[in-house]
């Protein structure tokens, strides 16, 4: 056990992997850097950092640097992987998944289904999303809801370094295509890591605080900015459940609808956008399956339905906040006893 | 190159195969019972045969969705080829893929998927994971002549030959890409001369000869087996039905189907070249013949007397695990 | 104590990283009149909620905290009052402690990182050595969790039992954040790796309490080298042979996500509503890390249901070290009843309303039992 940073949980679970089981391959743009270019290899490790180190334990033939293609390298990926590898690809930022998105939601997603299950597809694509550092509409989104609708994926969202740690090795593992969404603002996270391998399991939401009063959901990055509400809340006497569910497919209705029937109130903050985004996918299963237990109506706590802004000034006003979070728990609150 | 004349009892009966269930169904599908759209082969037999008479097992084809023909050279059951396309249980995709999607992996045969194209970049896949496995296993990836101008091909030819990986890409050309003309369509009207961009040879061959695609395949695939790195061949061909069954075919000049039928045909060809040289009897053809017209008859019976899949498994076979 | 006294009931310290309780209830109205043992407060901290019990015996004179209150360890809570006092009394002796009194600074209470240390050539072992102030000897009492457990288990004793004595506590192999090899499992084996690490530290004797397996396993120890055992205190276990609740083992090990878990944990407590959601994603993740589901089958295999003895408790007798035994009467693990083939001359204490992990459940009084008995001397 020893205190890691979300990268360094990242790195050693892939390592781990690779260590374990030989057909894992890492495949992506610079995922070590510096192939062909007459200076160091493994210069960069991928553009956080992330991988570094594996190309020399590994070798060019599992950790590959590939072309700017990414419709070339998944759809390479998925064939791999369809003849008994078990890679792990790289899609840098989940914005470039339009350029493979043939390759991701109609071909590693309906791979095994279409063949009428002659075959597995055991791809981890791991990709960055978020916003918060100014880089603009293209380099900021979140779109694992996107990803959650397509049948045949799993997604995964960990929102710190021991989940990331445990939810990569069952990624890997795990004998489906997962897309595994790791936030830009979270790399530099510390957290205590167990030093061995261990797994999560999909489909576990995690009780991140336990409160009565009102539940909040939260993904990725929103658990933290969702922790920072509840300290805020518990001064005036409103205590929280904070639900990290940690996969959004396959998602853990269950811990979400018990805590509600508990606290009959919930709050969802998610930075995915507002239209057809995790947030309303939450709140129309809840709505649906947890009436009776609702006190007051849910309320989602998004950004607004915009690309998101460059400027550091706006781009604060896109990512949903704590003040939001408390002023959302404060009306659901204030309905329940009105 | 010597063929043994087993080997070309196999290939004369592979195309005989195709081309009477290929006809058959064009009459079957105009009768109604076929859900969905087929794409037939008819007239392009040479080509998916000669390709896969170089294939040992553990190779992989990869299929376009014009996949009848390639998945019967190929060696799947042609039973269970039939079943899949009118969508049947026993079917090789359990009825879930249907007519464009024939995929089977005991034979090496990877289906059809959406994106034109794409096969070559998952047939990149394939041939990494075979020189990953070191076996000497190779992947072909047929493509059409509107795949050669999708991105995703050339991304897919750039990475097979700067890692040198065991692919033959295959291009059939048959002169349309659905309604439009592969000339028209295509920059510098041959594809087989981008091959030179991609730093791999490149070569044309007579898509009706068998023998021609036979000879041009197996040098691409010593090639690949001996780890000098991928090949690309254009197979020039026509296909003698529509783009799809219930295509008026407007595009195509009047009598082009007729003339390949009477002047270029794979199968007239071949009987001619064997019997003139003797390497196979007039006899031997013949009861090949007559021996796939009650094969094929058989097929159609049990495909449109076998079950739909059952209605409780619709959402079997999403993942492989349960986690 | 004289006859008239106030003694103040102030905010426990349940664990080294507890600096502050939240108060949930409490259990005893104004005006009653308590017995030494007596639950008066229910209070709720990050990691467990628990009972406060009446340090002394007297009338509940004054509730200071309310219900919500937060409050930091060492805090006033209430006060005691033994004889005859009055209310300007009480409210001096309130002013008094509430002037004088210093909350712990912020990250004083900081948890202790366990160290590691390496036995048996290759088997490594996380521990905690806590020194006390003023030892009343120098003979070091060792705290041995149970199956399944760890180091941690001993959150509620380790402030008492640590006032007067050295203590250490260690992850046996197979748990917490030691190495996950464990041999054949058997106890003979976990008795050999305690063993070992008493004299990589150099203790060459101590007093050995442990809780359910980690009983069995000081149990195997005094018998194998009683030289090292000065006295042996056995909760829930009491060696080799002892029956044990296969279906709950079994359930335990089987368990992979936090439902099925919860309803397994919550068959160790009398009080099933002990068991919160923190201390089963604890346990959860310990059994999540890799190999450590195969140490604990192996343990299971062959130190929990392993070669039996004929009778567990009449072995007890052929040991030289003084012996105590505590159980919980409602122990649905292990079921009191196996007691009954323990000599009349055992010191034996059921305690009731407590179940199998009753060192946390009726912390006090186990607390109390093993300082009672430490102090008497072998």
């Amino acid at each position: 056990m020893s205190k890691k940073t979300y990268r360094q949980a990242v790195n050693e679970a892939i390592l781990q992997e690779m260590r374990r089981d030989s057909s894992v391959i890492l495949i992506g743009e610079d995922v070590a850097g510096g192939a062909g270019g007459g200076g160091e290899d493994d210069a960069w490790g991928g553009p956080m950092a992330v991988t570094k180190g594996l190309l020399g334990e590994f070798g060019a033939n599992r950790v590959i640097d590939t072309p700017i293609s990414e419709a070339g390298y998944m759809g390479m990926a998925i064939g791999a992987a369809a003849s008994g590898q078990r890679p792990v690809a790289d899609l840098m930022f989940n914005d470039f998944v339009g350029v493979c998105f043939d390759q991701v939601v109609n071909q590693a997603a309906k791979y095994r289904y279409m063949y009428g299950g002659q075959d597995k597809i055991p791809l981890t694509i791991r990709t960055m999303i978020g916003a918060g550092l100014s880089i603009s509409a293209q380099h900021s989104q979140c779109l694992y809801p996107v990803f959650s609708y397509f049948a045949g994926l799993k997604v995964v969202v960990p929102s710190g370094p021991y989940d990331a740690k445990g939810l990569l090795a069952s990624a890997i593992r795990d004998d489906d295509p997962v897309i595994f969404c790791e936030h830009k603002l979270l790399y530099e996270m510390v957290e205590e890591v167990p030093d061995e391998p261990y797994l999560i399991p999909f489909g576990e939401a995690n009780f991140v605080r336990e409160g009565g009063d009102v539940t909040i959901v939260a993904l990725s990055r929103m658990v933290h900015i969702a922790l920072e509400a509840a300290k805020i809340l518990a001064k005036e006497g409103i205590e929280c459940d904070i639900i990290d569910p940690r996969t959004t497919t396959p998602l853990d209705v269950e811990t979400i609808l018990e805590s509600v029937e508990e606290t009959g109130r919930l709050v969802i903050v998610d930075e995915a956008g507002p239209r057809c985004g995790m947030a309303s996918d939450i709140a129309s299963v809840v709505a649906e399956e947890g009436f009776s237990s609702l006190e007051a109506p849910i309320i989602k706590v998004t950004p607004p339905h915009v690309p998101i802004p460059a400027a550091p000034n706006l781009e604060s006003l896109y990512i949903p906040n704590a003040g939001r979070v408390v002023a959302a728990a404060r009306k659901v609150m204030a309905k329940a006893q009105g | 190159m010597e063929q043994s004349s087993e080997g070309l009892l196999t290939a004369y009966r592979k195309m005989r195969m195709i081309r009477d269930f290929e006809d058959r169904m064009h009459i079957e599908f105009a009768n109604g019972g076929v859900p969905g759209f087929v794409h037939l082969y008819a007239g392009q037999e040479a080509s998916a045969v000669g390709v896969c008479a170089n294939l040992a097992e553990g190779d992989v084809l990869l299929n376009t969705h014009r996949a009848h023909g390639p998945a019967i050279a190929r060696g799947a059951d042609i039973f269970a080829v039939a079943k899949e396309i009118y969508c049947r249980d026993g079917g090789l995709c359990r009825g879930r893929g249907g007519s464009a999607h024939l995929h089977d992996v005991a034979s090496g045969l990877w289906g059809a998927n959406s994106g034109v194209g794409s096969g070559v970049a998952l047939g990149c896949g394939a041939a990494l994971a075979a020189r990953n496995a070191g076996a000497g296993s190779i992947a072909v990836a047929l493509a059409g002549d509107g795949a050669a101008n999708q991105g995703v091909v050339s991304e897919a030819m750039n990475m097979a030959s700067i890692w040198k990986l065991p692919l033959v890409i295959m291009f059939e050309n048959n002169g349309y890409a659905e309604a439009t003309g592969a000339d028209y369509a295509t920059a510098g009207k041959d594809i087989y001369k981008r091959a030179a961009a991609f730093d791999m040879p490149g070569t044309v061959v007579d898509g009706h000869d068998y023998f021609a695609v036979y000879d041009a395949v197996n040098e691409a695939v010593r090639r690949a087996r001996a780890g000098e790195g991928p090949s690309l061949i254009e197979a020039k061909q026509r296909r003698y039905y529509g783009h799809f069954e219930g295509d008026a075919q407007t595009y195509r000049p009047k009598g082009e189907v007729e003339e390949y039928r009477k002047n270029k045909d794979c199968l007239k060809r071949f009987r001619r070249k064997v019997i003139a040289e003797n390497l196979l009897r007039e006899v031997q053809l013949d009861a090949i013949d007559q021996e796939i017209r009650k094969l094929i008859d058989e097929v159609y019976a049990q495909a449109k007397a076998a079950p739909f899949p059952d209605d409780g498994e619709l959402m079997d076979y999403i993942y492989a695990s349960n986690s | 104590m004289s006859e008239n006294t106030l003694v103040g009931i102030t905010m426990p310290k349940w664990g080294m990283a507890m600096a502050s309780g939240k108060i949930v209830g409490w259990l005893a109205d104004p005006g009653a009149a308590l017995e030494k043992g007596d639950e008066i407060l229910e209070i709720e901290t990050e990691k467990t909620v628990n009972v406060l019990e009446a340090a002394a015996a007297g009338t509940l004179a004054r509730l200071v905290a309310a219900p919500g209150d937060e409050l930091p360890v060492g805090s006033l809570l209430g006060v005691i009052a033994r004889g005859d006092t009055c209310e300007a009394a009480i409210d001096g002796f309130i002013a008094d402690f509430q002037a004088s009194f210093v909350p712990p600074q912020e990250g004083e209470a900081a948890d202790e990182e366990p160290r590691q240390i390496t036995i048996d050539g290759d088997i490594t072992l996380s521990w905690r050595h806590f020194p006390a102030e003023n030892p009343a000897d120098d003979t070091p009492v060792i705290l041995i969790h149970g199956f399944g457990g760890a180091q941690n288990s001993w959150v509620l004793n380790i402030p008492r039992l640590g006032e007067r004595r050295d203590l250490y506590t260690l992850d046996l192999p197979g748990h917490g954040g030691s190495s996950k090899e464990v041999g054949d499992g058997r106890l003979a084996g976990l008795a050999g790796n305690l063993s070992a690490f008493m004299a990589a530290l150099s203790l060459p004797r101590a007093h050995l309490v442990g809780h359910s397996l980690g009983a069995s396993l000081a149990a195997t120890l005094a018998a194998r080298t009683p030289e090292q055992v000065a006295s042996l205190t056995l909760i829930s276990g009491l060696g080799a042979g002892t029956r044990v609740n296969r279906a709950y083992v079994e359930a335990f090990l089987a368990a992979e996500r936090r439902k099925p878990l919860k309803a397994c944990m919550q068959q160790l407590f009398a009080n099933p509503a002990l068991v919160t959601r923190a201390m089963v994603e604890e346990v959860l993740k310990a059994k999540r890390i890799e190999w450590a589901q195969d140490a604990l089958q192996a343990i299971a295999a062959a130190a929990v249901f392993g070669p039996e003895a004929a009778s567990p408790a009449q072995d007890l007798t052929q040991l030289a070290a003084p012996l105590q035994i505590i159980w919980g009467r409602e122990d649905r693990i292990a079921p009191a009843d196996q007691l009954a083939g323990l000599p009349a001359t055992a010191k034996c204490s059921l305690i009731d309303d407590a179940g199998h992990m009753v060192h946390m459940e009726a912390a006090t009084r186990v607390n109390d039992l093993i300082c009672d008995f430490l102090d008497r001397g072998p």
